[in-house]
């Protein structure tokens, strides 16, 4: 085996076997008790009932001030 | 009094697909072109590096000369939007969320740093949101005053389709549909159901609904969503895949229709040809309705329509003859690629508050002409330095000599002047031909674009004959229109109704111009008009005064699976390996019969993934 070639490729393995375990983590450990306790909480909070209204058209409210355009959100 | 320094505005779209730049001085359109073009890979994503060098070299600036650079769409909003849908559909969903997470992570949150460290750029930089960027990019070059305006695509950070009113300067975004319910994810799923590549193929679902029947249309309206009167609807979830997954639909969408999704490069079954036709029916009915929706509510005549939707040119036609709008205009880069332009132009009008100057004649988009030229001397340079056998010729011979080919039913490659921004080629990077050819539709498609023998070709036909030929009393200058060939034109009705089903349709011998004439007699216009593209429209003159025809086909410069040509290298590298019959480039002329072996040194086509 050539010299140093498991110091190449052990970083990015470390880091992908990281990363998938903290995301999985998150996923089920933060995002999946959030979205129980808001669907318990605030119902159909995403808007995918069907039926419920009588236009889904969303009325849109832009802030008038320009400092929007300086955000990232 | 010193000269003031002229004002530069740099828009940016990126990280999804059809990455562009756009740059603006003083609020006229400069450049803007898509980084596909460059970096030759279809409907590229990535930072549009090339595309901003180039926008800033054709102007002889550098980044430091550039007064704003803006984004088109807001990362952080998107990131919200991810999260929020993880939340709604958790503990399902963590393959999707695994897949996305890392990128946004990497990438998608960097976007200033990535913007400033790309160009060396310590200015400003600006961020718009990505309906208000398609909006802009339809209203601002528009040649109205005031209209209404009506933007369509998958999805941006939450809005899916928005519509307001344009006056002068002012735009104001009145009403959103939100994610996930989406016309342009609805027809992307059909899309991959039926084999096509999402967010590629969607044109070519467009392009087989004619083959079909639309039985399913009632089915899709009654279950997969919930359409209301004013164009509004919601989707039903429980169907599609989008929200949780890595496919667009799920098994309950396959039993749904009783098949599987077809595999792609698989033969095209009948009922991929009816579910286009279905939802190519309901794509037209809610744009229909929504049109007539924003018409109530506005209370404008004219229209101006953006986002990937708005590139449905049957719905777009139908919203022409059977709407409420006495006129509309189309943004020709409707897709992502259009959101650069319009961040830029919504900055210089919205952020800088200045005053929108309306073109003398048509629109203010340059005929769409905003890419890299090249001129007669670098052209010459390239075909000696490659030892290219060609023939200079005069500017009034050269149209005459390839109208004259085309007579003689040869397809020819025509390559001139500033290359189109957005997807439709519209003579400046063309492969032309004669659309009286009952053959030509099958030999360009196969012989040349090497694509799917079912797809149909646009005409360009001359703006002062277009009524002759087609029910359309008005320009379509983007080829974003379709209009049915008049009554008296048509030929063989009758064997029609008696007739073929699926693509035996082809068989059929139409009208006089079968090459550009679909099965459902309809043609995807492109008129054309001398200030549109001079040498373009003296061609297309020249043909009709040999012939009495004033139609050709106009197909873009590319094959199946690569972007529109840019450069003469790769005009000639597509011209030697298709079966094209001469190029025309600049004020030279190339017979593919005096060129010798191809000089293996000139880099070979990348093959690319199949769109």
């Amino acid at each position: 085996m050539e010299k140093g070639k498991l110091f190449k490729f052990l970083p990015d393995l470390i880091a992908r076997i990281l990363s998938f375990i903290v995301l999985t983590l998150t996923f089920y450990l933060i995002i999946t008790p959030l979205g129980i306790f808001r669907r318990l909480i605030q119902g159909d909070f995403f808007g995918t009932g069907m039926g419920a209204l009588q236009s889904y058209w969303v009325e849109k409210k832009e802030e008038s001030s320009i400092g929007r355009y300086h955000r990232q959100f | 009094m010193p000269k003031m320094k002229p004002n530069y505005i740099l828009g940016i779209s990126a990280f999804y697909h059809d990455s562009a730049a756009a740059l603006i001085k003083d609020g006229e359109i400069m450049a803007a072109v898509q980084e596909e073009r460059f970096s030759r890979r279809k409907h590229d994503p990535g930072f549009p590096v090339n595309a901003v060098n180039w926008c800033l070299k054709e102007n002889a600036i550098t980044a430091q000369d550039l007064d704003y650079v803006v984004f088109y769409d807001k990362p952080f909003i998107k990131l919200e939007r991810i999260l929020e849908t993880a939340m709604r559909f958790a503990p399902s969903g963590i393959t999707q969320f695994m897949q996305s997470v890392p990128v946004w992570l990497k990438e998608k949150i960097w976007v200033r740093d990535i913007i400033s460290k790309s160009l060396g750029y310590k200015g400003e930089i600006l961020f718009c949101e990505h309906h208000e960027s398609h909006a802009a990019s339809a209203f601002y070059p528009s040649p109205f005053e005031e209209a209404a305006f009506l933007t369509i695509d998958g999805v941006g950070e939450w809005d899916t389709a928005s519509f307001g009113i344009g006056k002068g300067r002012e735009l104001k975004i009145q009403h959103s549909l939100r994610f996930p319910h989406s016309l342009g994810l609805l027809y992307s799923a059909f899309t991959y159901y039926t084999g096509f590549k999402v967010n590629s193929g969607e044109y070519k679902l467009m392009g087989l609904a004619p083959f079909g029947e639309p039985v399913y249309k009632d089915l899709i309206l009654n279950e997969l969503l919930d359409l209301k009167e004013d164009g509004s609807f919601r989707l039903n979830m429980k169907y599609f895949g989008f929200c949780n997954g890595l496919r667009m639909t799920n098994l309950r969408f396959d039993k749904l229709f009783g098949t599987k999704p077809r595999k792609p490069e698989t033969k095209i079954r009948q009922i991929d040809m009816d579910l286009a036709s279905s939802i190519q029916q309901v794509t037209e009915e809610i744009m229909l309705r929504i049109a007539r929706h924003v018409y109530k509510v506005t209370g404008k005549n004219k229209l101006c329509l953006a986002g990937g939707v708005a590139l449905n040119c049957v719905a777009n036609g139908r919203i022409l003859r059977e709407g409420p709008f006495e006129d509309i205009w189309i943004q020709p880069a409707s897709g992502d690629a259009g959101g650069a332009l319009g961040a830029a132009l919504a900055i210089w009008h919205r952020y800088l508050g200045k005053e929108r100057k309306i073109a003398s004649a048509g629109d203010s988009l340059k005929g769409s002409f905003l890419g890299p030229a090249f001129t007669d001397d670098e052209i010459e340079e390239f075909l000696k330095k490659e030892k290219v056998p060609y023939e200079h010729i005069e500017r009034e011979r050269l149209v005459d000599s390839t109208a004259e080919l085309i007579e003689k039913q040869h397809v020819i490659g025509w390559f001139q002047g500033r290359m189109e921004f957005g997807p439709r080629a519209l003579g400046a990077r063309s492969i032309i031909g004669d659309a009286r050819n009952p053959k030509m539709q099958s030999r360009m498609n196969l012989k040349i674009k090497f694509r799917e023998s079912f797809r149909p070709f646009a005409p360009t036909v001359l703006r002062e004959h277009t009524s002759e030929w087609f029910a359309l009393d008005r320009a379509s200058p983007y080829m974003l229109l379709t209009a049915p060939v008049k009554k008296e034109k048509r030929l063989e009705e009758q064997k029609e109704k008696e007739g073929p089903r699926g693509l035996d349709k082809l068989k059929i011998f139409r009208s006089p111009i079968p090459a550009v004439t679909h099965v459902d007699y309809s043609a995807r216009i492109q008129t054309i008009e001398r200030r549109d593209n001079g040498i373009y429209y003296d061609l297309v003159s020249a043909f009709y005064r040999r012939t009495g025809c004033p139609v050709i086909i106009n197909t873009s410069f590319n094959i199946r699976g690569e972007p529109i040509v840019c450069t003469p290298e790769e005009a000639f590298r597509c011209f030697m390996r298709t079966d094209m019959d001469y190029l025309v480039i600049g004020s030279f002329l190339l017979d593919k019969s005096k060129q010798r072996l191809l000089n293996e040194k000139i880099r070979p086509l990348e093959y690319q993934e199949l769109d």
